[in-house]
C-alpha cells in the first residue's frame, strides 16, 4: 500500500484550503483468512474505500477529511493502481492550520458491506506523511 | 377465559416493550432499529433495509463510519457517512456527512445557517444490517390500510391461537 503526494495551499478568507495529487497502489485483502485471498468473500457486497487526511491544528486537537473515495463492488478487482488523482472533496480546515502543518497523515480505510450482517471499518496498513508548505500559493491552477 | 387471554396478550406486549427498552439501554440508543429511508446510501443499502445502531459515547465519531442523525426541528432520521471531524482537545466535535450515493454533502439538508453536526444530533452508529425486512414498516406507513390490516391479522391469531 503506497502513495505518493505533491501539495500546495490556497489562502481562503477565513479556512485554509489544501490541494492533494496522489497516487494509490494497493491489494485489498482479507486479513482474517490467509487462504482465501480476495476480501469479496461469500457475504461481501462491496467495499466502500476512502482515503482521510488525519492532522492535528492549534484550533482542534484532531481532523479528519475524507479526501477521495470509490465503491469496490463484489466482482471488481481488489487490486488498485491509481495515478495522479485529485481529491474529490474540498479540504478546508477549520481555520488556518494548514499553513507549515509538517505532519498530515493519509490512510487509506474502507468499510466492508455485507449482504447481511456486521458493518466493520478496517483501516489499511500503510500510511504516508505529508507536510504542507509554509506559504500560500496564489497562481497555481487546480 | 376472556381474563386469561387478555393477560397473555398484555404479557406478550409487554415482554416486547421490556426488549426494545433493554436494547435501547445496552445500546445507548434512543432508536437502537432503524429503517433505512432513502437510496442516498445506495448501493450499500437501499430502502427497506433494516440498520442495527449503537449509541455509545466512548466510541469516538471517526470519518468513514456510517451514522444516523437528527436534524433540529426534524423527526426523520437520516443514514448517512461522515466526511470530515473537527475535534477539540476537551471532545467537541463537529463533523460533517454525505450520502454515498448524493453528489453533495450535506451542508444543503443541515438547518439554514448549520455547518456543522455534533454528538447530539446523533441517534447512533451503524454497526450491522438486515436487507428488506424492513419493507414491512415503509408498507405499513405509506398505507395505513396494510398497517390496519396487519394489526387486525396480529390480534386475530393472538386469539385464534390460545384456544
Amino acid at each position: 500500500l503506497r502513495k505518493n503526494v505533491e501539495d500546495f495551499t490556497g489562502p481562503r478568507e477565513r479556512s485554509d484550503l489544501g490541494f492533494v495529487t496522489f497516487d494509490i497502489t494497493a491489494d485489498i485483502l482479507n486479513g482474517k483468512n490467509v487462504l482465501q485471498r480476495s476480501i469479496f468473500d461469500w457475504n461481501v457486497k462491496q467495499l466502500f474505500l476512502y482515503l482521510s487526511a488525519e492532522y492535528s491544528t492549534k484550533n482542534n486537537a484532531l481532523n479528519q477529511v475524507v479526501l477521495w473515495d470509490k465503491i469496490m463492488l463484489r466482482g471488481d478487482n481488489p487490486r488498485l493502481s491509481l495515478k495522479d488523482m485529485k481529491s474529490k472533496y474540498f479540504f478546508f480546515d477549520d481555520g488556518n492550520g494548514l499553513k507549515g502543518n509538517r505532519n498530515i497523515t493519509l490512510t487509506l480505510s474502507w468499510n466492508v458491506v455485507p449482504n447481511a450482517g456486521i458493518l466493520p471499518l478496517v483501516t489499511g496498513s500503510g500510511h504516508v506523511s505529508v507536510p504542507f508548505p509554509d506559504t500560500y500559493e496564489t497562481t497555481k491552477s487546480y | 377465559q376472556l381474563y386469561y387471554q387478555v393477560l397473555n396478550f398484555g404479557m406478550i406486549v409487554s415482554s416486547a416493550l421490556m426488549i426494545w427498552k433493554g436494547l435501547m439501554v445496552v445500546t445507548g440508543s434512543e432508536s437502537p432499529i432503524v429503517v433505512v429511508l432513502s437510496g442516498s446510501m445506495e448501493p450499500a443499502f437501499h430502502r427497506g433495509d433494516l440498520l442495527f445502531l449503537t449509541n455509545r459515547i466512548e466510541d469516538p465519531i471517526r470519518v468513514g463510519e456510517i451514522v444516523v442523525f437528527r436534524i433540529e426541528g426534524r423527526e426523520i432520521p437520516i443514514v448517512h457517512r461522515v466526511l470530515k471531524i473537527h475535534e477539540k482537545q476537551n471532545g467537541d466535535i463537529k463533523f460533517l456527512t454525505k450520502g454515498d450515493n448524493n453528489a453533495v454533502d450535506d451542508r444543503g439538508l443541515y438547518k439554514p445557517g448549520q455547518q456543522w453536526l455534533e454528538k447530539k444530533d446523533v441517534v447512533g452508529r451503524a454497526r450491522g444490517f438486515v436487507p428488506y425486512i424492513g419493507i414491512v414498516t415503509i408498507l405499513m406507513n405509506d398505507y395505513p390500510k396494510f398497517k390496519y390490516a396487519v394489526l387486525f391479522l396480529l390480534g386475530l391469531f393472538v386469539l385464534v391461537h390460545r384456544e
